[in-house]
């Protein structure tokens, strides 16, 4: 009679511990968050270096989102700029949980403008 | 009198015998899920390790180890590529510890980690990829 009971024990006990590996999550992802800060940075510096971002202004869009479009080609990333409302991936879906922001001063037509610059890792082309 | 206790010893023993195997599979079982969850802890500590020495190398890398000097004056992630010689990889690789690594231009094919950062290169300043790998 023990001996079936130890036998059933033996079967609860399987199909507990199964249920415990196959809910056991796998290995955690990496942390990246400073990765993909740095990359935040290098994408405004980019733009910075190639000299786009002196006294912003509509007649610039064209040469900003045009490097932000090469940058999204190379990357992946969507780039927006709010406030003075340029990126890359007008029309197209973003990953919001991927988000960086980076708030910035800039000049728009001679005035210091707060801009916050964001990227996401997806990219759509429309 | 004797003839019973020593039937009860039996069914006892036989009773006792018949639940170790159990009790053993399930200490076997319990310890190799003890295992899998060390081995998954180290392996992801060993990636996390390796995944910071490759983004801190990269960061050396676009803004100051290998950018373009104007005397004192340094320009962040505008690369300039001649830097980037076999003994730069290779002092960084023995201060890093690392076995293998690889930093450049070109995405290797075949690198256990890999991380890239955004640059300019040239005099013309064309957007650019620097490839950092290790392993």
């Amino acid at each position: 009679m023990q001996s079936i009971e130890a036998m059933i024990s033996l079967l609860v006990f399987l199909s507990l511990a199964s249920l415990v590996l196959s809910a056991h999550p796998g290995p955690p992802a990496l942390d990246d968050s400073l990765y993909r800060m740095q990359l935040a940075e290098d994408a405004w510096r980019l733009l910075y270096l190639r000299g786009n971002l002196r006294d912003l202004g509509p007649e610039k869009r064209a040469m900003v989102e045009s490097d932000m479009v090469e940058i999204g080609k190379q990357t992946g990333f969507c780039i927006f700029m709010q406030g003075v409302e340029f990126t890359n991936c007008r029309g197209g879906s973003v990953s919001h949980a991927d988000l960086i922001s980076l708030r910035r001063t800039v000049l728009v037509g001679g005035q210091p403008t707060t801009v916050t610059f964001t990227i996401s890792r997806r990219y759509q082309y429309q | 009198m004797r003839t019973k206790q020593s039937r009860h010893k039996g069914f006892a023993s036989l009773d006792a015998l018949a639940s170790l195997i159990p009790i053993l599979l399930m200490l076997l079982i319990l310890w190799q899920v003890c295992f899998s969850f060390v081995e998954g802890s180290r392996t992801t500590m060993e990636r996390q390790q390796m995944f910071n020495k490759l983004v801190s190398i990269a960061d050396y890398t676009v803004k100051s180890g290998a950018v373009m000097r104007a005397g004192s004056l340094r320009y962040p992630n505008w690369l300039d590529e001649g830097l980037l010689s076999g003994d730069y990889s290779e002092s960084l690789k023995e201060e890093a510890g690392l076995e293998e690594l690889y930093i450049g231009m070109e995405e290797p094919p075949d690198r256990s980690m890999c991380i890239y950062r955004l640059v300019v290169g040239g005099p013309d300043k064309t957007i650019k990829k620097l490839f950092v790998c290790g392993g």
